[in-house]
């Protein structure tokens, strides 16, 4: 191919992948333009407004980083809402984890309507936190839940949950048992990809069904896992539906998790700056706990192929 | 056969932009508002003037008014909207500047919204009107939207809380009535003490819903109390009288054997359940709005209605709301004609018609049949519901109230579980309300 040949071809080349480029930029425009307008936008948003004091009902004004300072200094609420909060991601990530895990070592068995328990396990992760919640509340009620009348049938005391300043965040744990459909189809997921060669060579080793789980598939596992833990943290950090639906954050604050006490400074209090504050400190919280386990990552994590 | 050329796919990529870019721009263009609309009325005089009147219920009696309203002016629209999280929405309506022309707001939201210029003061507007009598509603209302001689609202119907009992359970036990004319706190104690049988779960009084806290004014109130000095600056929580009025309640509602303790009410239906209570004889008194006449009525028992009990003095809530018109609306004018025809005589007669509440004018209350009572075949007192306007009072409001009573909430619900006693929270909660109020 002569020069001119190799300038023609080169050209043409790089016409149509620019057109390409501007094709898929078409096909992801209202995406890019949702995303700008109502994500992306009230991001930027809510980081100035964070140093600025905002009712709504009167114009903003300038408070630099009063609201940062206030928060750890004067906010007793901020403080009851963190501890709700980490209580909360403590109990219920692990507990959700080994649930989820278990659930999933379940249905990968050859058991009878296979298909139907994992259908039924999914499931209420498909309904919405909201719908959910009241789901759970009737549940949960004093004299017609079904949690209380099931203890009655075997002889214990039903508890009034919601109300109940010891049980009441236990209650809202175990709500949230109720969405490990997700991890646990991750879980399934990962364990129908493990390689059956390493089981075949511990039988042949002689292994036992404890060593083989601890020693393939735990660490086989490890990236799913991480995963999982990785987003189950964030979501329970951001837990809001539940204690709004359920409890109003009561009784006596023992539910004011970090996401309803956002809310109610925002919509109750009309502290539009305060709660935009809380909002980045939510986020750096979050982001310290997802960078932190990052970190870890690289001791228990087991990714194929990496040297280790 | 039609010859149908086929879209190139540039062509198809062109059309799309262009129609997605129509779509954004269109999306990002500025809401059309009733007003702009009522902009154009001067090019064609055929065309009525829009209000909007915003409010957080369907309106019920308000149509009837409408309906008269539309006939007397022709050229002026009005259209009810009924705002669903009225409490969340009101402000972010403030904040886009698209509230509706005439707001219907509660008490505090209604001082707040003026304090923050997004009503206008309407008392040029009443000033304006020849046959307008202010003396014509009951003196609490009408000073309560008024701050530093501007008024924010004009009130219409408003339902007062008063003392409904079980006469049939009174009988049973024994217990002489409330007297209409003297019913203290003391009175209201020994005879639900005497009415109360906790053991076969009845007690004399219901129990206080802990969860809502504004319940607790009236009793601060009847005792010389007041949550907030007049001026709304500064929190009266620590005042010995307020401190005395909610832990003596308190000490009522712990002690188990005069109405429902927390622990109690659990089991047989809840704080909510009161009325139902009431009727099916297993509480004698119970302190309430007067919307639960219907429902007492519909359960077919005798019942009675006398005054709150009074200690210091005789006091009440009357809840309600206030008519108020946004600083943004472009047709003032047509927004106090509507306003002004909703809350009068007629028009708040109308609204408190449905709703079963007294008006907060005296000259509606004169119209029958009267909107609070109920078609009973045994006697009740019912004038004792009007006449709580007089002396009853409207719920406080404060700058910021939001966060005030969170903390009023937070620390009342730790009183009311016997976790604390009033003496000793209330002074620092006191303070720390005091900062929120006062900073405006």
């Amino acid at each position: 191919m002569n020069t001119t040949g190799f300038t023609v071809h080169n050209t043409i080349w790089r016409s149509r992948r620019l057109r390409d480029a501007l094709v898929a930029y078409a096909f992801i425009l209202p995406w890019i333009i949702g995303f700008v307008l109502f994500v992306g936008g009230p991001i930027v948003a809510s980081f100035g407004l964070s140093f600025f004091r905002w009712k709504m009902i009167a114009p903003p004004r300038f408070y630099g980083l009063t609201h940062y300072i206030n928060m750890f200094t004067s906010d007793e609420l901020f403080r009851i809402s963190i501890w709700v909060t980490f209580k909360f991601v403590l109990i219920s990530v692990p507990i959700g984890q080994i649930l989820a895990l278990g659930l999933a070592l379940l249905l990968n068995q050859r058991v009878v309507m296979l298909g139907f328990w994992r259908s039924v396990f999914y499931l209420p992760a498909v309904v919405s936190g909201v719908a959910g919640s009241i789901i759970w509340v009737w549940m949960y009620h004093n004299e017609l839940g079904i949690v209380n009348n099931g203890l009655q049938l075997i002889g214990l005391e039903g508890r009034n949950w919601l109300f109940d300043r010891p049980m009441v965040l236990g209650a809202l744990v175990v709500k949230s048992l109720w969405n490990i459909g997700i991890p646990m189809v991750i879980y399934l997921a990962a364990l129908q990809g493990l390689p059956q060669q390493l089981y075949e060579a511990a039988d042949i080793d002689g292994a036992g069904e404890g060593a083989k789980f601890f020693a393939i598939t735990l660490p086989m596992l490890s990236p799913a896992i991480f995963f999982n833990v990785v987003m189950g943290i964030i979501t329970s950090v951001q837990t809001f539906a539940e204690p709004y639906v359920m409890t109003g954050g009561g009784p006596d604050n023992a539910t004011l998790f970090l996401g309803l006490h956002l809310y109610q400074s925002a919509f109750h209090f009309l502290k539009m700056g305060y709660a935009s504050a809380m909002a980045w400190i939510m986020f750096l919280i979050i982001f310290g706990l997802t960078a932190f386990q990052f970190r870890l990552a690289s001791r228990w994590v087991y990714y194929e192929g990496d040297a280790r | 056969m039609t010859h149908r050329e086929k879209m190139t796919r540039r062509t198809f990529l062109r059309l799309g932009g262009t129609v997605a870019g129509a779509a954004a721009l269109a999306a990002c263009a500025p809401v059309a508002s009733p007003q702009d609309d009522s902009s154009t009325a001067g090019a064609s005089a055929a065309e009525p003037i829009t209000i909007r009147y915003g409010r957080h219920d369907p309106g019920g009696g308000v149509n009837i008014t409408l309906d008269a309203f539309r006939e007397e002016y022709p050229d002026i629209d009005v259209k009810i909207e009924q705002i669903g999280e009225f409490h969340a929405k009101i402000p972010a309506l403030a904040a886009a500047g698209t509230l509706p022309d005439v707001v219907r707001s509660w008490e505090a939201m209604a001082l707040d919204l003026g304090r923050n210029n997004q009503f206008i003061d309407t008392q040029p507007y009443v000033d304006g009107e020849m046959n307008f009598n202010p003396e014509d509603f009951y003196e609490n209302w009408w000073n309560y939207p008024v701050e530093e001689g501007k008024r924010f609202g004009i009130p219409d119907a408003a339902a007062p809380h008063v003392t409904f009992y079980n006469a049939d359970l009174f009988d049973a036990a024994g217990v002489e009535y409330p007297d209409k004319d003297s019913f203290t706190w003391t009175d209201f104690e020994e005879k639900a003490r005497a009415i109360s049988d906790p053991d076969n779960q009845i007690w004399g009084s219901e129990t206080i819903p802990v969860g809502w806290h504004m319940f607790s004014v009236k009793q601060v109130w009847q005792n010389d109390g007041r949550f907030y000095s007049p001026d709304y600056r500064e929190c009266w929580l620590d005042k010995p009288e307020t401190i005395q009025a909610i832990q003596f309640w308190a000490d009522m509602l712990l002690d188990g054997n005069v109405m429902p303790s927390p622990s109690q009410i659990v089991g047989i239906g809840g704080a909510g359940a009161a009325a139902e209570l009431l009727a099916a004889g297993k509480i004698g008194m119970q302190r309430m709005g007067s919307w639960i006449t219907g429902s007492l009525v519909e359960a077919g028992f005798r019942f009675n209605v006398v005054a709150e009990p009074s200690q210091a003095r005789r006091d009440t809530i009357t809840h309600g709301a206030f008519n108020a018109i946004a600083a943004t609306s472009d047709n003032k004018d047509a927004a106090w004609t509507w306003l002004n025809y909703n809350t009068s005589t007629q028009g708040i007669y109308n609204y408190a018609s449905e709703a079963n509440f007294p008006g907060t004018r005296r000259s509606s209350n004169a119209i029958e049949p009267f909107p609070w009572v109920a078609d009973v075949d045994f006697e009740v007192d019912w004038d004792v519901i009007p006449e709580a306007l007089d002396y009853g009072h409207i719920l406080p409001g404060p700058a910021n109230e939001g966060e005030s009573l969170k903390l009023i909430g937070d620390a009342l619900e730790k009183v009311y579980s016997g976790v604390a006693k009033a003496a000793e929270i209330f002074p620092d909660v006191a303070s720390h309300v005091t900062d929120v109020i006062a900073d405006i």
